[in-house]
């Protein structure tokens, strides 16, 4: 009974707008005015989009690029960090938990990024490298809007609360056999943290693959649609009046995600025992 | 305002409007006055390849003289008020734009608010029963506004171009599709039609789709053209640019005014697009196809050498002079303090960028304060560039639309259309006349797109000054130039609108950000290509609303009234460009 609550919230704000919008994705979906069904036309419009492949493509990049960067990254860096003395920690953990706007950080960033007068490209040039283009190569960008996620240390904080959750007996005791610092890394902090590695993972494929304020405020796609994700791809749709096309590409990429998550559930086991 | 060059139709709005147009909209309203001076809506920038057909007559002489047969001294006769309609009990809801509720007492302590109030009440003495409430809604989202008018929920007034996303084939599927009243028997009874103003005429005409109106006037401004820092100009000695002059005076003049930290000209990727234009890309790319779903087809490689050369030579501005301050996140807001600055001496937007109105540090008045020296001595306008080719016309005027909700009644929707008639006349001219008073300052008066009123300056009697005296002869002389430019002929005129708005501009935007910013040795003939084939596949996946006899009909006047236009405008274009590729593309298939 005292779930019932929660269900039908999910049930509204989760499963209902699902179901509506595969609904539509078979219409030809008019703010007003008599709506037609229409079948798969959409689903086979995007599929035969070109700029749709080349979002999967920008998509996935960016995904990859986030979990290395910004999700692999901080596990060793919240297992390094916990050899620090417990005050230097408590302070590390005070600056990243400093609240910062999302928007107005990404404003920041892009002029940081401003390849004419921009903080990097006076660095740059500085060290007596050639002129960076950063958020101007098509090459480049991914890792540019990336970037600054590694500096913010995303889940790291989480680790290090997890990592303090380790009993100390299974350290000394690793020590007592002979175990290197690495060795205990591997064998001890590494599988304790699985759990958590198993459920942020999941966050962030889902996440990193409906990525759209970094790159809509920081380049708008561009440059040549090399920064042009999935979801920016289904705004601009949406702003098109295309709204059963945006809605079967959103289809898609909701099947791609979930068949993502489900493999990865698949090969990561979390059990740490198992 | 939306910048982007006008595609030929039916091309999806175009994906700029996302984070630049959320810079973009620096807070516009229209004629209402709600707490100080009166915004105008500044709008897309023309200088693409279609617009409106027909031979425009000849305007220049016609802003100055109707405006100055407007003026006489301030508090001049009032016109004579009509007759007190028929009680009927109406609620609009507003955002606040253009029309806000009454002022309450405290508000009107500010005099641009009394004037409005006095206004509002004057008009409401004339409809009793109406009443103004405010809600809180973004007009400028166009998601907001689709969703609030699919809700019912969405204000009484509504920026017409924001619904369809500031291009015009958005605009007419969004209108085709029910967002907008439909509002054909108002505009004849409350006098729009015979009430504009000559230089707006020909392009507010256009705006009929399938016959019918959606939206009214709400401000018309001369469109695109280059702001340049004329002081900066005669101290390098350098010759000031003139209507007519074309690209490579532009990247000779970049060339010359770049130095220290200053560089030539500041420019978006749109600005690319400006130049391709004026050499007729977009016209000469899109040809008809009516033996296929959509109707269209697109050709880039037929031409690609002369397009590659044109991008190659902008590129040559960027990488080789290093004229070009560009960026790929500068929006307009960069764009303009860039200018103000001095970090640029040129910029390409709307006119109204010069007459924004004075006081805040972003306005191009503000040079003066900081210069000590007048406006006319530091900042000069012109027209766009034309192409080597010949080709011109390329800046072309535009008109901001109101809308209304489809949700009003008649008798709602007959009083909307009669306030905004209203503000657009007798309105006007006495909030005018308030801010004058309370600034003496004539270029509040005749601030953003009021150089250019919609209505017939000739029947807005009263008005102070005039914007001669404002913004100075030489700048409103610029102006009046460019009124005089006439309308290219555009698709949307003579083929009926879709309600679906097809593939969208972004494979073109694409590859013109690519152009813009990518450095290094770049393939544009391969890009040309890549863009034809994608451009087309996705067209591949459209069907036509339009039945095909009546499209066929369309295109050929269409294209015939380009054939007349660009025979007599620009001949070297004509005969360079133009008349080839009609007679090998258009001619064969429509016959």
């Amino acid at each position: 009974m005292f779930l019932i609550p929660a269900i039908l919230f999910q049930l509204a704000w989760g499963w209902y707008p699902l179901v509506i919008a595969f609904l539509i994705s078979f219409t030809n979906a008019r703010p007003r005015g008599d709506i037609k069904f229409d079948g798969l036309q959409h689903y086979v419009r995007m599929f035969n989009d070109p700029l749709v492949a080349q979002s999967f493509r920008v998509t996935i990049v960016y995904a990859a690029l986030s979990i290395v960067l910004t999700f692999l990254i901080p596990i060793f860096v919240a297992i390094l960090l916990m050899e620090l003395p417990r005050r230097a920690m408590r302070w590390m953990m005070l600056l990243w938990f400093l609240p910062l706007s999302g928007i107005a950080s990404t404003i920041l960033w892009r002029y940081a990024y401003n390849a004419q007068y921009g903080l990097l490209q006076w660095m740059a040039t500085s060290l007596g490298l050639p002129p960076q283009p950063f958020l101007n190569s098509s090459d480049q960008v991914l890792f540019w809007l990336v970037f600054p996620g590694i500096l913010l240390f995303g889940p790291g904080l989480i680790y290090m609360a997890a990592l303090q959750g380790v009993p100390s007996s299974y350290y000394e005791a690793a020590e007592v056999e002979g175990a290197s610092f690495w060795r205990k890394i591997w064998t001890i902090s590494l599988p304790r943290l699985r759990p958590v590695i198993s459920m942020l993972l999941i966050f962030a494929v889902i996440g990193s693959l409906q990525e759209f304020n970094w790159p809509t405020i920081m380049t708008g796609g561009g440059p040549g649609g090399a920064s042009r994700t999935v979801v920016m791809y289904i705004y601009s749709l949406l702003r098109s009046l295309r709204y059963a096309d945006a809605t079967a590409l959103a289809i898609y990429l909701f099947a791609a995600t979930m068949l993502i998550v489900v493999l990865g559930r698949i090969f990561f086991k979390e059990d740490p025992d198992a | 305002m939306q910048h982007s060059e006008e595609s030929t139709q039916p091309v999806a709005p175009k994906s700029e409007m996302t984070r630049r147009h959320f810079l973009r909209v620096l807070a516009v309203g229209s004629v209402a006055v709600t707490g100080g001076a009166a915004l105008a809506a500044c709008g897309v920038g023309g200088g693409g390849t279609n617009q409106a057909a027909g031979s425009t007559p000849a305007v220049e002489g016609r802003i100055d003289n109707a405006v100055a047969q407007a003026t006489t001294s301030v508090g001049g006769a009032a016109p004579t008020a009509p007759a007190v309609a028929e009680r009927v009990d109406v609620t609009f809801t507003t955002s606040g734009w253009p029309y806000g509720p009454m002022p309450d007492a405290k508000a009107q302590k500010d005099p641009g608010s009394k004037a409005y109030a006095e206004a509002l009440q004057e008009w409401m003495d004339q409809n009793p029963g109406v009443e103004i409430k405010q809600v809180e809604f973004n007009v400028w989202g166009q998601q907001d506004l689709v969703t609030g008018i699919s809700g019912g929920t969405a204000p009484s007034f509504y920026p017409g171009n924001v619904i369809g996303g500031w291009n015009d084939a958005g605009i007419r599927a969004a209108m085709v599709q029910g967002l907008t009243a439909d509002v054909t028997p108002l505009i004849d009874k409350y006098g729009f039609n015979s009430q504009i103003a000559d230089y707006a005429r020909p392009i507010w005409e256009k705006w009929a789709v399938n016959g019918k109106y959606y939206a009214a006037p709400s401000s018309y401004n001369i469109g695109t053209g280059i702001h340049y820092r004329l002081d900066m100009i005669k101290e390098k000695g350098l010759k000031e640019p003139e209507p007519g002059w074309t690209w490579s005076d532009v990247r000779e003049l970049a060339k010359g005014l770049t130095g220290g930290k200053t560089k030539g000209i500041t420019l978006q990727s749109w600005g690319l697009g400006m130049r391709l234009a004026a050499n007729g890309f977009g016209l000469l790319n899109q040809i008809p196809a009516p033996d296929t779903g959509w109707n269209w087809r697109w050709d880039y490689t037929s031409n690609a050498q002369e397009w590659a050369r044109i991008v190659n030579e902008i590129r040559g501005m960027m990488f080789e002079d290093k004229s070009i301050l560009a960026d790929v996140s500068f929006g307009d807001g960069e764009i303009w303090s860039a200018f103000q600055r001095g970090e640029a001496a040129m910029h390409n937007n709307t006119v109204v960028y010069y007459t924004a109105t004075p006081g805040g540090e972003s306005s191009t008045v503000a040079l003066e304060k900081k210069l000590n020296k007048p406006l006319e001595e530091i900042v000069g306008f012109v027209q766009q560039p034309n192409g080597d080719n010949g080709r011109n016309a390329v800046t072309q005027a535009q008109i901001d639309l109101i809308a209304f909700s489809p949700d009003l009644d008649e008798t709602a929707l007959d009083k909307a259309v009669s306030l905004h008639a209203f503000m657009m006349g007798p309105g006007f001219v006495r909030q005018k006349q308030a801010v004058y008073e309370a600034t003496k300052d004539l270029k509040r008066v005749y601030d953003w797109a009021n150089i250019t009123p919609v209505f017939d300056p000739t029947t807005l009697a009263g008005l102070p000054g005039s914007p001669d005296e404002a913004w100075g002869k030489k700048f409103m002389d610029r102006v009046r130039t460019a009124a005089a430019i006439p309308l290219v002929p555009k698709d949307a005129w003579y083929i009926p609108a879709e309600s679906e708005t097809g593939p969208t501009g972004n494979a073109e935007e694409d590859m013109r950000s690519r152009w813009f910013y990518e450095r290094g040795k770049l393939d544009v003939v391969a890009d040309l290509k890549k863009l034809e084939q994608t451009r087309n596949q996705q067209a591949e996946g459209f069907t036509s609303g339009v039945d095909d006899e009546e499209f066929t009909t369309g295109a050929k006047a269409y294209y015939q009234a380009h054939n007349e236009f660009w025979q007599k405008q620009s001949p070297e274009f004509y005969e360079q460009a133009f008349r080839p590729w009609y007679e090998k593309n258009i001619v064969p298939v429509l016959g």
